[in-house]
């Protein structure tokens, strides 16, 4: 409480701090003791190549003006956390990473977003190739009212994709049965396979929650993505298959690069290298190691966040 | 201010450090008292109020462990539980200090070395455990690293005060006509002596120890710890 916000006009920070009004300040003018500026905080730096690299996303629906200028590199093969209180951007700005806002026709996006260095925002991207790539999991599981099998199979056949050498890609061998191959190692990957394997035919709406959850999770990996989004991936499960999920989040982040947002603090600090905190405005106000974020957060809004002084 | 039930269990704690903090320095200037009037009901009221410290040392740690296990504190909440933590162990172990001066007027039977003055150095450690106390109390950073400083005089002016002591205990003359049970009473003397400057040396470390985690509280800054 007794840092000074750059954020903050007022000399008396606890003071402006506990007030709501302030959280809609913006300002970067340097406070007294801390030269540093909301830029700087959100510039969180890293070895290599990002995977995701965003700068200057705004989005608008209608007159609403949901992300407010967020710019932001997300590392490769670890976990991104993104949180902040109802309404900040967060879930808005997992969406502009595989472009699922395109599909809401009162939205406006500005701004880039690059995959591996490549724009994804400009014409002739096809967005189904896109969203292989960077695929996206849900609040609530939604598998198809189909088999197991099929709810993993689904894509790769859709897309034509058995043996045509993805597969074999994705498994890293040649398989006589690219389909059963295929189907396994995804519910391996999504530690689900000794819980179905017996029961592969049977309707995945038979499963449990956080099995479906798992599911979900499988038939996103069974197209081969690079990225996977994930919005509020365990918040419709009980304890036991939310640390199930987090354990299988952690374990993705090997191979993947893993975006995920969350409502749960406590969550985010469990799984995530990396936290970025959004606040009320579509801002982006503070992003770096998850153990700086909450430990040590340079921005008062973000621990009057945090700490549940507000929100 | 939402989690209402939480900031005042964070206020509470804040409070019953300070209250267990005055406590504790109480002790320690009845355990100097004592010395300096050679007043063994009072150092026996310093050994034997060693319960009560205890005892407020275990509730403490015990309402730490619940804030960390029932709040999942984060940032400067979780510093300051983190720093409390660690701070009432510092308390815990001054007021046992405060128990030796209590243990130390019941065996001095005669004054040693006048120009030793322990209860100068006395007076300025319960100054420097205060002044740390009110460092956490008032989250003052600039305080802290000024009762870093002021331990370096303490450790001079405790091993000034050491020297002195061994020297004189070298240079006095000691022969075959001394009495046997004069040199074990000088031997007892001494060691005591000394153990009482060491004494209060540690109180004056363990004063920068508070202040160490308080910088670290208020700033995140772990300069002092060590």
């Amino acid at each position: 409480m007794s840092e000074t916000d750059v954020t903050q006009t007022g000399t008396d920070a606890p003071t402006t701090a506990n007030d709501p009004q302030s959280e809609t300040q913006t300002h970067t003018t340097a406070g007294e003791t801390d030269e540093r500026t909301q830029e700087e905080w959100t510039n969180f730096t890293f070895p290599g190549e990002p995977k995701l690299a965003v700068e200057d996303l705004d989005v608008y629906y209608g007159d609403d003006h949901a992300l407010n200028g967020v710019s932001m590199d997300i590392p490769r093969e670890s976990v991104t956390a993104l949180i902040g209180p109802s309404g900040c951007g967060k879930s808005t700005f997992l969406r502009c990473l595989n472009r699922m806002n395109d599909r809401i026709n009162a939205a406006r996006i500005d701004g880039s977003v690059k995959l591996d260095g490549e724009e994804i925002y400009q014409e002739g991207v096809d967005l189904v190739e896109l969203r292989k790539r960077v695929g996206m999991v849900f609040q609530a599981p939604n598998p198809f009212p189909k088999s197991i099998r099929d709810n993993i199979a689904y894509g790769p056949r859709k897309h034509g994709e058995l043996n045509t050498g993805l597969v074999a890609r994705l498994l890293g061998r040649d398989d006589s049965d690219e389909e059963e191959a295929l189907v396994e190692q995804s519910l391996r990957q999504a530690a689900l396979w000794d819980e179905v394997k017996d029961r592969l035919d049977d309707n995945a709406l038979g499963l449990s929650g956080g099995q479906q959850q798992r599911l979900c999770i499988a038939r996103c990996l069974a197209v081969g993505p690079e990225v996977i989004l994930m919005d509020e991936p365990a918040s419709a499960l009980d304890p036991v298959a939310t640390s199930k999920i987090e354990d299988l989040i952690e374990d993705l982040a090997e191979d993947y690069t893993v975006v995920v947002v969350t409502h749960s603090m406590q969550q985010a600090a469990r799984i995530s290298d990396q936290t970025a905190v959004f606040l009320t405005g579509g801002e982006l106000v503070e992003y770096d190691d998850t153990d700086k974020i909450f430990e040590n957060p340079e921005s008062q809004r973000v621990e009057d966040y945090i700490t549940g002084k507000f929100g | 201010m939402p989690r209402e039930g939480y900031q005042e269990k964070l206020d509470t704690l804040r409070e019953d450090v300070l209250y267990m903090s005055e406590v504790v320095l109480e002790r320690l200037r009845m355990g100097l008292d004592a010395l300096e009037t050679k007043d063994d009901d009072l150092a026996w009221e310093v050994i034997n109020g060693d319960d009560e410290v205890n005892q407020l040392y275990l509730e403490l740690e015990q309402d730490c462990i619940d804030l960390l296990a029932l709040q999942q504190p984060v940032a400067s909440d979780l510093r300051f539980i983190a720093a409390s933590f660690k701070i009432i162990t510092d308390l815990e172990r001054i007021a046992d200090l405060a128990t030796n001066l209590g243990d130390y007027t019941h065996e001095a039977e005669r004054d040693l070395y006048p120009d030793v003055d322990i209860q100068e150095i006395g007076t300025l450690v319960v100054e420097m455990v205060e002044a740390s106390m009110d460092a956490y109390d008032r989250e003052d950073p600039d305080a802290c690293f000024a009762i870093s400083e002021r331990d370096d005089d303490i450790d001079s002016r405790c091993e000034a005060a050491s020297e002195a002591v061994v020297r004189d205990l070298i240079e006095r003359e000691v022969d075959d006509d001394t009495g046997e049970e004069e040199v074990e009473q000088l031997m007892a003397d001494v060691s005591r002596l000394l153990l009482t400057i060491r004494d209060l040396e540690r109180v004056g470390d363990h004063a920068v120890n508070i202040a160490a985690r308080t910088l670290y509280m208020v700033e995140n800054d772990d300069d002092l710890i060590y």
